[in-house]
């Protein structure tokens, strides 16, 4: 039926035709590929991450305290932010934003990042706590980064954690990670 | 037609493309649960209190994340449930966040039950309220206001008692569900009071029907003793089923005896009778404190058979089994057994009582109980006591309220022994008064148009009540006919206390608290009338001193923190403890500030107290004699009176009914333990599988032989009409070999998955047991036509 | 080694269908519309199986609550061509919902036909989402789904022991039926392991395991009823 259509009366091929089908064909496939994997994740304010671990010296733990302790790392949000940013901190425009927006009123609400599907047990007690590991080896460079990235640092799929727990020894069963 | 080599390639790709276009769309994982770019920190809590979707009132433990309630189980503290719970109770989550809650107040703009509303702010709705019954008192006539209350135990039944007698109003009216069980013990015990049966320091029960592990007071309490105390199986309660259908208790009760319907008295008298014959029964018990066991003298100097001569002349065991259609060795073994257990308790209720002979068919069974001296005992039936709770202050009644409370109730109580349906007889009252008797009806948890069996007597009543005020969160039929909606907060949400029921014998007061934060503007039904009690003032507004339901519960609960005995819920261990220390007269007082004990009270889902002293002789009999009274005098004087004969005891076997050639087959109505009134259609869960056997989906069914089936040429999973001189309805027919031929048995409070009710109680014929007026529910006749 | 299993004792159950609803209410599992249902649709992971025998009076009922028998021989992982369902080091037979596609061989494979086929993707109002259970992945339409042992109350348990640097107790890790259960008829344990409760209770005379002879050495045994 489809390859009677895709000639033309004297039963030559239509080479545009054909062109649409391998299109069609590559954006059914791609497409939503692409489009899962480019949603930029939008932030409240222009964090510079540079700036506060490296210069003011500050741990990661300040603003993500669970990572230690629960499934989520845990995102900062105004109460940590006030800490300092109730008075103009610094000299750049988005620092004298955020106090603007704090004595507004505005609750800075953080946007996760890197995230899970959630067919995945994941929780950072498990990895941080227990297993030790460095915040970079999943989270990259993101301390030394000065804005925040629109995109996950490191591209966190199953390759990557099986590539880490076969070096790692740990556990390769499905029913370990999976739920 | 050999395809080319190319033809065949453009093929391929065409398939390749369109599983292509598939696979990306169902690949691709569609998260479920809410995945926004916010994060939540996961923060799991545990946090225990009390479940309101049925009278049984467990104690909860709900699992909230986040202020998400994402899962319900029992409150391993609570004596009753111990940690377990039914599947309604854990189905509460789809009731909680079911997507058709209505979510502010309603008033309505349309035709009455058009469906059509506008949306109004609280202080609005309860402003419009407060004035309507401002100026019906300011006109005189604060009669006019009802309220119609669905099952209401505890402070929030209190409250609204309180506010009707202060404002002046003598109509509260209950949809309560009488099981006739109290008119039984005001006679036999003089204590009018529901018995509570110690099931769990029994060893043997003996179930007259009662649906224990479906849909009894507490099925929990059941299942706690059917386990045994500590998981072993030493010591565990035999049970025994005595039913007119192939029951889930009966199925999974040790035993199970098939009766014919409306004779579970005569089938009690005919144990009896093997009781007395093989002097198996407590004659020490017998002859210190009960009386008209044997044949007596009267006041007025009449000799009277008393009940051992009344039983062994009439109800020898060959003459029981051909009323009963159980066989004699059967009835012989049951009695035995009855009498070789340790404690043993016959147990019944409304499967009894709503019966043509009712109340004499109660006093049989119980009079069980008494002969083997298993009364005011451990493992017995047993009286408890109420939480002693500080009451809600003496109501004000100023002369208004007087001259309103004086006119007395529309439905005055029919019948000597008993209140019958109070709100039946109420629709009917109204429906017989000139129009706008009654001005504003109030309904809390009620729905009569379709839990009544005469919903056309509710409906010509509701035509009457110019004012209808519905506290319904969810738009059921009552609702849909109401002038006004003031949704309350649903269950889990709301400040509560939440008694056990009677039938457990010791008292527990479970506090139910909010385990998630209610919507914004949502609003709780005794907050709303709380506000309009201090919107109306004075004598209202002063017996109503309370800001909020949550400050009413602590101020009562200072009565338990003063009385000197009982304890906050706890584990096993602490529980058993406190109750030995009680026996032994010992009582320490664990919390010195009221804030403590309180806390301390709300964190553990309640209050109990687990001892009963047994050595009151006020637990056993208040009658003038002080003694149990097998012959009650009043009864005989009734009887006498009513020319049935001067002995009780006798007629008590349901004949009067029969079969006709045009309602061939006999209906059985019975609760299923999945629901309530129609509430399952808000527990989706128990909708799908309301029935564990027969297996059923959505649809309301009716149970039948397989013989009668096939002779009526109906077969398995259709649909039927089930038609009574009074009605019909619809309902998908299951062929189940648990029934008996000449029966339908017929749950209730169903609805088809498009909301049409399926309830057999509107199709029974109104005949009642003229001693309690409670309605029969096994004289109904009823054939079956395919739909 | 640890094997995970299950004990039923039928002597104590009532029916009561606490176990299946918990399980929908633990599992996330979706309910399906009417006409689906009677299409035999339905899905649930727990399911007290019942048959009545016998004309009224002498009625008697035959049941057994059925979850997975999670077999330590399991038919369905034989079939499954892309290794979606498996059986785990402690002998949970998993179900790895984005891997499935969906053929259904392991629900014809299945002798005891505990998995469910998701014939439709999950139907919640935005309010319902809001009890759905954060530990379990919903499934969308097209996979097959079955009961897991609640096996992510064991990922949270596992942890849980790591960080405390101790072996997984009893107590921590019961799936939400055995949970729940009222009368405490479903017991769950390590069968090799001699302290807990199920390794006792499987060696009792009555212990017995449905369609035994097919020899797929289910794990969730069965205490007859003694009535």
């Amino acid at each position: 039926m489809i390859a009677q259509r895709l000639r033309d009366t004297r039963g030559r091929v239509r080479p545009y035709l054909v062109l649409a089908l391998g299109i069609a064909l590559i954006a059914a496939v791609v497409l939503p590929v692409i489009a899962l994997g480019s949603s930029r994740v939008p932030q409240p304010v222009a964090f510079n991450h540079l700036k506060h671990t490296q210069d003011l010296g500050l741990g990661c733990e300040f603003c993500h305290p669970y990572a230690r302790t629960r499934a989520h790392s845990g995102l900062p949000d105004v109460t940590t932010c006030s800490m300092c940013h109730t008075s103009p901190q610094g000299t750049s425009a988005e620092a004298a934003r955020v106090t603007e927006l704090i004595t507004a009123g505005d609750l800075l609400r953080f946007n996760k990042l890197f995230r899970m599907p959630d067919h995945v047990f994941y929780t950072h007690r498990r990895h941080v706590a227990i297993a030790e590991l460095s915040c970079e080896t999943c989270h990259g460079d993101i301390a030394h980064t000065e804005r925040p990235p629109v995109r996950a640092l490191v591209k966190v799929d199953m390759d990557f954690c099986l590539d880490c727990h076969r070096k790692q020894g740990a556990t390769l069963d499905c029913n370990a990670c999976h739920r | 037609m050999r395809p080319t080599r190319r033809e065949f390639l453009w093929a391929m790709g065409a398939t390749a493309a369109s599983v292509g276009l598939r696979w990306s769309s169902d690949l691709v994982w569609a998260p479920q649960v809410p995945d926004d770019l916010g994060w939540a920190p996961g923060t799991e809590q545990f946090v225990n209190s009390a479940c309101l979707i049925c009278p049984a009132r467990c104690g909860i433990r709900g699992r909230v994340v986040d202020d998400r309630l994402v899962r319900l189980g029992g409150n391993p503290f609570h004596p009753m449930n111990a940690g377990g719970l039914c599947p309604r109770g854990i189905a509460g989550v789809q009731m909680l966040y079911h997507p058709d809650r209505i979510a502010s107040p309603l008033r309505r703009v349309g035709e009455r039950g058009a469906d059509s509303w506008e949306e109004i702010g609280w202080d609005e709705a309860l402003g419009q309220l407060g004035e309507r019954l401002q100026s019906l008192r300011a006109t005189g006539r604060p009669e006019a206001l009802a309220l119609m209350a669905g099952y209401c135990a505890g402070s929030m039944h209190d409250l609204w008692r309180q506010f009707l007698r202060s404002y002046g109003s003598p109509h509260y009216v209950a949809e309560d569900y009488d099981d006739g069980t109290s008119a039984v013990m005001e006679l036999m015990h003089g204590i009018a009071r529901r018995p509570g049966f110690d099931l769990e320091r029994a060893g043997f029960v003996l179930s007259f029907g009662s649906p224990l592990f479906e849909s009894w007071w507490s099925p929990l309490q059941a299942f706690a003793a059917f386990a045994g105390p500590d998981g072993s199986d030493d010591g565990r309660t035999r049970f025994v089923q005595i039913d007119t259908r192939f029951s889930r208790t009966a199925a999974h009760a040790n035993d199970w005896v098939g009766v014919r319907p409306g004779t579970f008295g005569v089938l009690a008298l005919g144990i009896a009778y093997v009781l007395i014959r093989d002097e198996l029964y407590d004659a020490g018990f017998v002859e210190r404190h009960v009386s008209g066991f044997e044949d007596y003298t009267d006041r007025e100097g009449e000799r009277r058979q008393g009940y051992r001569s009344l039983v062994m002349r009439n109800y020898r065991t060959e003459e029981v089994s051909a009323l009963t259609g159980v066989p004699v060795a059967r009835i012989t073994a049951l009695a035995r057994a009855f009498a070789q257990a340790e404690h043993s308790v016959a147990v019944f209720g409304h499967e009894v009582t709503h019966a043509p002979s009712g109340l004499l068919s109660g006093l049989a069974v119980h009079s069980l109980n008494v002969l083997m001296g298993n009364v005011g005992r451990e493992g017995g039936v047993l009286f408890g006591n109420d939480p002693p709770l500080d009451p809600l202050p003496d109501p004000r009644i100023d002369a208004v309220a007087r001259a309103g409370l004086e006119r007395g109730s529309l439905a005055r109580t029919p019948a000597p022994f008993g209140g019958g349906d109070p709100a039946s007889r109420f629709a009917a009252a109204v429906g017989d008064s000139p129009s706008e008797t009654i001005d504003t009806l109030l309904l809390y948890y009620a729905n009569p148009l379709a839990s009544s069996p005469r919903p056309d007597a509710w409906r010509e009543a509701l035509e009457r009540i110019p004012f209808v005020v519905s506290f319904s969160p969810f738009l059921d039929e009552t609702t849909a006919h109401a002038d006004l909606i003031l949704p309350d907060l649903l269950a889990f949400e709301r400040w509560q206390d939440a008694p056990t029921p009677v039938s457990y014998p010791y008292p527990v007061w479970g506090v139910a608290r909010p385990l998630v934060a209610p919507p914004p503007g949502g609003k709780h039904a005794g907050d709303a009338m709380l506000a309009v009690a201090r919107q109306l003032g004075g004598s209202v507004a002063a017996s109503l001193p309370y800001d909020n339901v949550e400050l009413l519960l602590k101020a009562r609960a200072r009565g338990l923190f003063r009385a000197r005995r009982g304890m906050t819920l706890g584990d096993a261990f602490e529980l058993e403890h406190h109750r030995q220390m009680e026996e032994r007269g010992w009582w320490l007082p664990e919390h010195t500030e009221f804030e403590a004990f309180w806390d301390e009270l709300v964190q553990r889902g309640g209050w109990t107290d687990l001892f009963l002293d047994e050595t009151d002789p006020a637990r056993l009999a208040r009658t003038p004699s002080g003694r149990v009274d097998l012959t009650p005098a009043p009864l005989l004087a009734t009887l006498a009176a009513a020319g049935r004969g001067g002995a009780l005891y006798m007629d008590v076997a349901e004949t009067s009914a029969a079969t006709t050639d045009e309602f061939p087959l006999r209906l059985l109505p019975y609760r299923v333990s999945t629901l309530s009134s129609g509430t399952v259609a808000l527990e989706r869960w128990l909708a799908e599988t309301p029935g564990l056997f027969p297996e059923v989906h959505w649809d309301p069914w009716i149970e039948v032989a397989p013989a009668t089936a096939e002779a009526q040429k109906l077969g398995d999973d259709t649909m039927v009409w089930v038609v009574a001189a009074s009605g019909r309805y619809r309902a998908r027919l299951k062929v189940f070999p648990g029934t008996a031929p000449e029966n339908v048995c017929a749950p209730y409070g169903l609805r088809h998955p498009d909301g049409e009710l399926a309830n057999p109680l509107q199709l029974l014929d109104g005949s009642s047991d003229a001693l309690t007026a409670l309605p029969n529910w096994s004289t109904t006749f009823v054939r079956l036509e395919p739909a | 080694m640890t094997r995970w299993g299950m004990v039923i004792d039928l002597d104590r159950c009532t029916g009561c269908a606490a176990c299946e609803v918990a399980c929908k209410s633990e599992n996330n599992i979706a309910t399906v519309p009417p006409h689906q249902a009677e299409m035999g649709r339905v899905m649930s992971w727990m399911r007290v199986l019942a048959h009545t025998v016998g004309d009224f009076p002498d009625t008697h009922l035959e049941f057994y609550p059925r979850p997975c028998m999670h077999c330590d021989n399991p038919p369905c992982i034989k079939v499954c061509p892309v290794r979606a369902t498996y059986i785990d080091p402690e002998g949970i037979v998993g179900q790895i919902y984005p891997r499935c596609i969906g053929c259904r061989y392991c629900a014809n494979a299945c002798p005891f036909t505990v998995k469910y086929f998701n014939w439709y993707g999950p139907e919640w109002s935005d309010s319902e989402r809001q009890h759905l259970n954060p530990d379990v992945s919903p499934r969308t339409k097209g996979v097959i789904e079955k009961c897991s042992f609640c096996h992510h109350r064991l990922q949270r348990a596992r942890e849980q022991a790591r960080a405390e640097n101790r072996d997984v107790r009893e107590e921590d890790y019961q799936p939400a039926c055995a949970e729940i259960c009222p009368t405490r008829a479903i017991v769950f344990g390590d069968l090799d392991n001699p302290t807990h409760h199920v390794a006792e209770l499987k060696e009792d005379p009555r212990a017995m395991r449905i369609m035994e002879d097919l020899g797929t050495q289910p794990k969730v045994y069965y205490l007859r009823a003694r009535r």
